[in-house]
């Protein structure tokens, strides 16, 4: 995979509670691409978040390939996630009464 | 960067879809609990339009009355708590309670227990109230003494919170509910009491609806409000203060009631009074960091809280000769029994139940595609409709029995029976029902960058 389908294999991960996906979100930190490794750095939007499990095993699963890479998820809360973080459109969606219309 | 986890997954290896959240139990035991809940509020809400004319001329020591308060209580608050709490307090202490058997068997014990004593005090009947009063302690006391070991290791492993005091002291008030509610039970069987027994009822009440109910809603609320509203950068102190404040307040309250000191009573109430204004503050300041639209649990909690202060003023007032005790009285329980506990509890459940539910059937399709939204598994429009209708008809009921007015109070009682029927009709869609499963991501944005 590049770096490209990874990104876009990530943008199928979905929080079933907001509608939007992972990279919109701004969850995800970082992808870094080796021939046996495919890294993951993605932090939540709370600690605790009861979604925690389904969507590291989300991007587990967009991901792995039959005979492909192995996927490395790394959960981090330092840098903190802030909603500042959410794109304009996932603003939107949310009804961010900061958002523009 | 700090590491919380981490781990390696070959293609094919087993992943985690099915475990949600750390130690709880499968998702079908909290849904049986919440689903029975329900079940337990629509059929109090269909009784409470039956003696709402009585509550408004002042009756509200009779059986069925009894009867309606114990499953709004036990049937409807408790079980839904009990079970939410099975679910929710592994992801926020980050420690199972029990295991699945457990989890059934004192759910099972909590169900019978409530509708048993309920369907006893309705009767008359002697046996019904012994058996229900003996499976609620039973059920209730197996409960509460996993939910004080798993508190327990959290507080051990760094882990409990300031959430995780406010159930540990909420647990400790129903425990005190249940000793209470034991000793009044055996009294219906047996009587010994030699105390003035609607003072002992009253300091019952008082800490299961302030203590037990109340105390687990603002517990609960510290840790959910802020994350279901994207709240960020809130003002976190006057969360805490309220929790403190809130379970002070308890015993004066119930002591005061209880040997019938009302200057005991009193500073509990200004104490309460206190806690509602800074839970009111914390919540504002939620609101107003907010990031996302406000749902039913936030208009609910907002409700619930200028209920409780309004019921604890005008109780207080009661000391001035503005109102005779006996004509507040009945609207001021229904108030925090009604306004807080049950508004509240149906606000969550239209969060708390999808979520269950989807974890169960739906995590599977987390990153491949085709998993319907939380908001997809029932109609909007049922929230709406329970919001408005709760609103209404709480402030009618309220109204009608604080005024004595039994029309008004009847028009407000059925409203509430058309709110716990739109969130019966949900719950109902949520668990049964199947989505249309979506094909694409719902929201699939590549819109401008992040900051």
């Amino acid at each position: 995979m590049t770096e490209q389908e990874v990104w876009g294999a990530l943008k199928g991960v979905v929080d079933p509670e907001l509608g939007i996906d992972i990279v919109e979100l701004g969850l995800v930190y970082g992808v870094e691409l080796s021939t046996a490794r495919i890294g993951v750095t993605m932090t939540l939007t709370t600690p605790g978040c009861p979604l925690h499990d389904v969507l590291v095993a989300g991007v587990e699963r967009a991901l792995s390939r039959p005979g492909g890479p192995v996927v490395d998820v790394d959960v981090v809360w330092d840098p903190p996630w802030t909603p500042e973080r959410i794109g304009a459109g996932g603003r939107r969606a949310l009804g961010d009464p900061r958002a523009g219309r | 960067m700090k590491n919380e986890r981490k781990r390696c997954v070959r293609p094919g290896a087993r992943t985690l879809e099915r475990k949600a959240t750390v130690g709880g139990p499968p998702w079908q035991i909290p849904v049986a609990l919440l689903v029975l809940g329900v079940l337990a509020q629509l059929t109090a809400a269909a009784g409470l339009v039956t003696i709402a004319r009585n509550l408004a001329e002042g009756i509200f020591d009779g059986p069925t009355q009894l009867a309606v308060v114990h499953l709004y209580g036990l049937g409807f608050l408790t079980l839904t708590i009990v079970g939410a709490l099975l679910q929710l307090v592994p992801v926020v202490v980050r420690q199972q309670i029990c295991g699945p058997p457990v989890a059934a068997i004192l759910g099972a014990a909590l169900a019978m227990g409530a509708w048993l004593l309920a369907g006893g005090l309705w009767s008359g009947a002697a046996w019904p109230t012994s058996c229900g009063g003996s499976l609620l302690v039973v059920g209730g006391g197996v409960f509460l003494g996993y939910l004080a070991r798993a508190l327990w290791r959290a507080g051990r492993a760094g882990t409990l919170g300031a959430p995780g005091v406010g159930i540990a002291l909420a647990g400790l008030w129903f425990a005190i509910v249940l000793i209470l509610g034991a000793v009044l039970a055996a009294n219906t069987v047996h009587p010994f009491l030699q105390i003035n027994l609607l003072q002992f009822i009253g300091a019952h009440a008082a800490v299961a609806i302030i203590g037990w109910i109340g105390g687990t809603i603002l517990a609960m609320s510290l840790r959910l409000a802020p994350m279901f509203v994207l709240s960020h950068g809130y003002w976190r102190a006057p969360g805490t203060a309220a929790l403190v404040l809130w379970n002070i307040s308890v015993p004066p309250i119930a002591i005061g009631i209880g040997i019938g000191s009302a200057p005991l009573a009193l500073a509990g109430g200004v104490v309460l009074l206190v806690a509602c204004a800074a839970a009111a503050a914390f919540l504002a300041s939620v609101v107003r960091h907010r990031r996302r639209r406000l749902e039913a649990p936030i208009a609910h909690l907002a409700l619930g809280l200028l209920a409780t202060m309004g019921a604890t003023a005008a109780l207080m007032l009661t000391r001035t000769g503005a109102f005779g005790l006996y004509q507040v009285v009945v609207p001021a329980v229904l108030a925090v029994l009604v306004g807080l506990g049950a508004g509240v509890t149906s606000g969550h459940l239209f969060k708390v139940l999808p979520m269950l539910v989807w974890t169960g059937r739906y995590a599977h399709l987390a990153g491949v595609g085709g998993a319907p939204k939380l908001s997809d598994l029932y109609p909007a429009p049922l929230a709406i409709v329970e919001q408005w209708a709760f609103l209404t008809g709480f402030a009618l009921l309220v109204g009608g029995t604080a005024g004595g007015n039994g029309t008004v109070a009847e028009v407000g009682a059925g409203l509430l029976l058309v709110a716990a029927a739109a969130v019966a009709i949900a719950v109902v869609t949520i668990v049964v029902g199947r989505p249309r499963v979506r094909s694409t991501p719902v929201i699939h944005l590549s819109s401008e960058p992040a900051a």
